[in-house]
């Protein structure tokens, strides 16, 4: 079973990372230490882009969910859904603290 | 009272002037695979951006610094770049201390020590360059138990690194892993992931009359009176008999083309955010400074806002020069 993300969780951005809006969607790059981690720049899709400018380290995940419905006619069901994937993504490649 | 004679070594890339101040005159480079010359002034110019002095000295200085970006050397052939393949591997004779210091397959690395930028390295000379934080004055030290450098050395080891964070902290221009063409005014780039077919692109143009070849491996770019322009750079790929030294200038960038091998020319034309993506693999960061790849994520959407950009898979034969010049 996947395993929910606690919507009451408050993300703050990893000051390590660049993030640029580029034609409307974010870009993001880890900035490195060394050449063996030199691989990867991520696009990000709208709906993370969304997320991701409303990531400022004082609103849950619920707020945001909240702003994003404001935002857009969306299936709550489908954002969840969604939400939870591009979060546990971005975790993953450490562009949260 | 002695007097210590100084030559000074000037070299103009990209019209960013940089003088090497030394007390031996540099030992001249038999081989002509490099394609350099045109890149030092015979006259002394009018302004030096970057103003180094170099001295020879028998061994590495340990300094203490906080390392912030390393390049690794791997042993494996398939995975030697090229640089390795320009440049033979260093017999490198670290003392104990060294070794330690700087740890096994440095290639190169940057630092900071107090207020000041280190980068040492050993690769295709064993070398450690202080620099100030704006890149401007700086100490360079050869490791010589000989006490002789080379104009080589300087090009091939450092220089390429040092113009890169430069240009990206004085947000003046980037460097492209592309081949640049000059036709008549127009001026084309070819970037391309390495064996995406950049010397081949070179070789073949470089048969047509009147097309001059800027560079088959690395370009910069700059901005000027709100157009942008290709320039020569003397980091080019090993065969490169294309290029004329002296001959060439630098060209106002047309078209860029991302460019892979395929059966047949197609040339696609990319939105901004397809052409973003692509090109942004073909350039180089200075990724330890936030800064900086801010400024060059920036640049890259300035060009590819005003210039008209395509995915390019070509067939390697002479056709393709008809097909670019005839593309509308």
């Amino acid at each position: 079973m996947k395993r929910k993300i606690n919507k009451n969780k408050i993300f703050r951005k990893n000051n390590d990372f660049v993030a640029r809006e580029i034609g409307g969607e974010v870009i993001l790059m880890p900035l490195h230490s060394s050449s063996s981690e030199l691989d990867y720049i991520y696009t990000l899709n709208e709906t993370a882009s969304c997320l991701w400018s409303l990531i400022d380290g004082k609103m849950t995940l619920s707020d945001i969910k909240g702003r994003i419905m404001d935002r857009y006619e969306v299936d709550e069901a489908k954002l969840d859904k969604e939400l939870n994937e591009i979060i546990k993504d971005l975790c993953s490649i450490k562009a949260f603290v | 009272m002695f007097k210590i004679n100084v030559i000074e070594t000037f070299f103009n890339i990209a019209d960013i002037i940089i003088r090497i101040k030394s007390e031996f005159a540099p030992k001249k480079e038999t081989s002509s695979i490099f394609h350099y010359s045109e890149f030092i002034l015979k006259d002394k110019p009018n302004k030096v951006d970057i103003k180094i002095t170099l001295k020879v000295i028998p061994k590495y200085t340990i300094f203490s610094s906080r390392e912030v970006f390393k390049t690794e050397r791997c042993g494996h052939k398939k995975c030697r770049s090229e640089s390795d393949i320009l440049f033979p591997s260093v017999h490198l004779n670290f003392g104990k201390t060294e070794r330690r210091y700087f740890g096994s397959n440095l290639d190169w690395r940057i630092g900071k020590t107090g207020r000041m930028i280190l980068i040492e390295g050993n690769n295709p000379v064993r070398y450690q360059l202080l620099m100030n934080e704006g890149l401007t004055d700086g100490e360079l030290f050869i490791i010589n138990a000989d006490n002789e450098w080379k104009l080589v050395e300087v090009i091939y080891g450092f220089l390429r690194v040092l113009i890169i964070y430069y240009m990206a902290k004085r947000q003046i221009g980037i460097l492209f892993h592309s081949a640049g063409i000059k036709e008549g005014k127009n001026g084309y780039l070819f970037a391309g992931l390495s064996r995406a077919g950049k010397t081949t692109t070179s070789r073949i143009w470089g048969k047509v009359p009147g097309i001059k070849i800027i560079n088959d491996d690395r370009i910069i770019i700059r901005k000027d009176s709100n157009d942008f322009y290709m320039y020569p750079t003397p980091w080019h790929s090993h065969y490169s008999e294309y290029l004329i030294e002296g001959a060439v200038e630098k060209a106002r960038l047309s078209k860029l083309f991302y460019i892979y091998h395929r059966r047949t020319n197609l040339a696609e034309r990319l939105n901004f955010i397809d052409g973003f993506n692509h090109f942004c693999k073909t350039l180089f960061f200075s990724p330890w400074d936030k800064e900086c790849v801010n400024f060059t994520f920036g640049f890259l959407s300035d060009i590819l806002s005003q210039k008209p950009c395509y995915k390019f898979g070509f067939k390697n034969d002479r056709r393709i020069v008809s097909y670019i010049m005839n593309l509308k």
